[in-house]
């Protein structure tokens, strides 16, 4: 968490010394200037672009992109309407008034400084921390392999997995929406790209910061040997069956002793992969 | 000290390069015949680097007569087997895909492993294929008696070619995981943190409260309304020099 107590100290100092001058102007450049350089942080935390302060973007639309981006995909507010329209309201009065504004506008514009402070948004940049993941545990055993060692078609578990990720979105929707929570955000983002994954079924990679070692899927994928143990065995029985079928047709005689090693080794090649498919095959 | 599949694959792995090394040293095939009384009256052993070669003595006269044809396998493949099992058990053992920095560094050393199953593959199967069974030499054992000339021919695969299997059911799974790890993880670079810190700053529009201060102080020098607070402020070089 950033440290704002310099910023703050020096904040205090200058509203001062601006209200003994009666220079309320510069307490307003000041407040906007802190507002915008905040939502830069913000936005760029968020994965949207920064202010556009070369194309005089206003703020309050530069706040409205951030809202209506995550609405479109979260159906979340990061900013709340009141926020938004205090603003609104000040800025365009400063633009106005060419800075000069009330000195009870800068109250406003103040405490909208310190409640976008508040929201401490989450670096989308950085990785989703498992840890935050609420009732995750619960939610993603249907992903563990134990599971899907039980489930005779793990497809079938597809729109079970699919519609309860769907009702904890809602619901995180919903606590997001009555209060902002940077933690239940971050929850939100992770589980849209879970849902996208799974209705995508794509083979993207696993990113992981850290040490490989403790990645929670290698450690899962750990388990996965054995499985390639098994099919390689399979493998072979089944491509020395091929061989032996091959020599069997190019010369017939020899199907008398040649049977009972296709035999062997078609059998050996079933069962292998019969193992396989029950236990080892993933999604 | 407790292992985990991986380091448990790891050694089989080793165990299994070490086979496929031994087993370019070792017989492939074996073709035996012998008369009516069960008597060797030739044998003729299959190695890669020497061709057909016989345990026989000159005595036995026959034993020339019943020499399989050449197999023709290029020698430049077996040394190219030899270098490919040596880099594997080299990069094996010096790069682990658990202490790298990036998994995908070692992209190259996967496919490395992947060419070496084809390899083997090609040694188990198309060897048999390819090789015996165009000159009649039936696999994995067979044998074969000619009535007209009261002889049996014994025909078989030989240590070998089962070290060959053993080793490349062995080397198998490692090197899948091997793959499947280095295609599937990708490490997330931590100086992304340190660069869109970096960002955020540039773009950032600077506020030098200091000089807003200073300024302000300034003012109320020049009007004589300096207060004794404003000079005790410590955070504000400017201002310290200002009052000065």
């Amino acid at each position: 968490m950033m440290d704002y107590s310099l910023l703050d100290s020096k904040l205090k100092h200058l509203i001062q010394v601006c209200k003994e001058t009666k220079n309320y102007k510069k307490i307003a450049v000041t407040g906007f200037i802190l507002i915008s350089n905040l939502l830069d942080e913000i936005g760029i935390k968020l994965g949207i672009r920064p202010h556009n302060k070369l194309k005089e973007e206003k703020i309050f639309e530069y706040m409205r992109i951030i809202n209506d981006v995550f609405e479109t995909n979260l159906q979340v507010k990061i900013f709340s309407v009141e926020l938004l329209d205090t603003i609104k309201k000040c800025e365009l009065l400063f633009l106005r008034s060419r800075g000069d504004v009330p000195f009870e506008y800068l109250k406003e514009i103040l405490n909208a400084y310190y409640e976008l402070r508040k929201l401490e948004v989450p670096n989308l940049h950085e990785q989703l921390k498992e840890g935050n993941i609420i009732e995750t545990p619960n939610l993603f055993s249907f992903l563990s392999p134990r599971t899907k060692k039980d489930s005779k078609d793990p497809n079938k578990l597809k729109p079970l997995i699919l519609h309860k990720i769907k009702q904890k979105e809602i619901s995180l929707r919903e606590t997001l929406n009555y209060k902002f929570n940077p933690q239940l955000l971050e929850t939100a983002i992770y589980l849209k790209k879970v849902r996208k994954g799974i209705e995508e079924n794509d083979h993207r990679k696993i990113v992981y910061q850290g040490s490989l070692k403790n990645n929670i899927n290698y450690q899962q994928s750990l388990e996965q040997i054995l499985g390639y143990f098994t099919l390689g065995a399979f493998l072979f029985a089944f491509l020395f069956g091929f061989a032996i079928t091959i020599e069997t047709m190019l010369y017939p005689l020899t199907i008398n002793t040649q049977g009972i090693y296709l035999l062997i080794l078609f059998g050996t090649a079933a069962l292998l992969f019969i193992v396989y498919w029950h236990y080892f095959r993933t999604v | 000290m407790k292992y985990n599949n991986r380091q448990i694959f790891k050694g089989l792995f080793i165990v299994g390069i070490i086979l496929l090394f031994i087993s370019l040293f070792l017989d492939w095939y074996t073709f035996e015949v012998y008369n009516i009384n069960k008597d060797l009256i030739a044998s003729w052993n299959y190695h890669h680097f020497t061709g057909w070669t016989t345990p026989l003595l000159d005595a036995f006269t026959y034993n020339d007569l019943f020499r399989p044809h050449n197999l023709d396998i290029s020698p430049i493949l077996h040394f190219l087997f030899m270098f490919i099992i040596i880099s594997c058990a080299f990069t094996t053992l010096t790069k682990d895909v658990e202490k790298v920095s990036s998994p995908q560094k070692l992209k190259n050393y996967a496919y490395l492993n992947l060419f070496l199953l084809l390899l083997v593959g090609f040694y188990i199967i198309i060897f048999p294929i390819g090789y015996l069974l165009p000159n009649e030499l039936y696999f994995p054992f067979n044998m074969v008696e000619d009535h007209d000339a009261n002889l049996f021919y014994v025909y078989s695969l030989d240590i070998g070619y089962y070290s060959q299997v053993i080793g490349f059911v062995l080397v198998f799974p490692y090197s899948i995981f091997y793959y499947q790890t280095i295609t599937h993880f990708e490490r997330k670079d931590q100086t992304v943190e340190k660069v869109i810190g970096k960002y955020i700053q540039e773009i950032q529009e600077p506020l030098d409260m200091d000089k807003f201060i200073a300024e302000e102080v300034l003012k109320q020098r020049i009007k004589g309304e300096l207060p004794p607070k404003v000079v005790e402020h410590n955070s504000s070089n400017i201002v310290k020099k200002r009052v000065k």
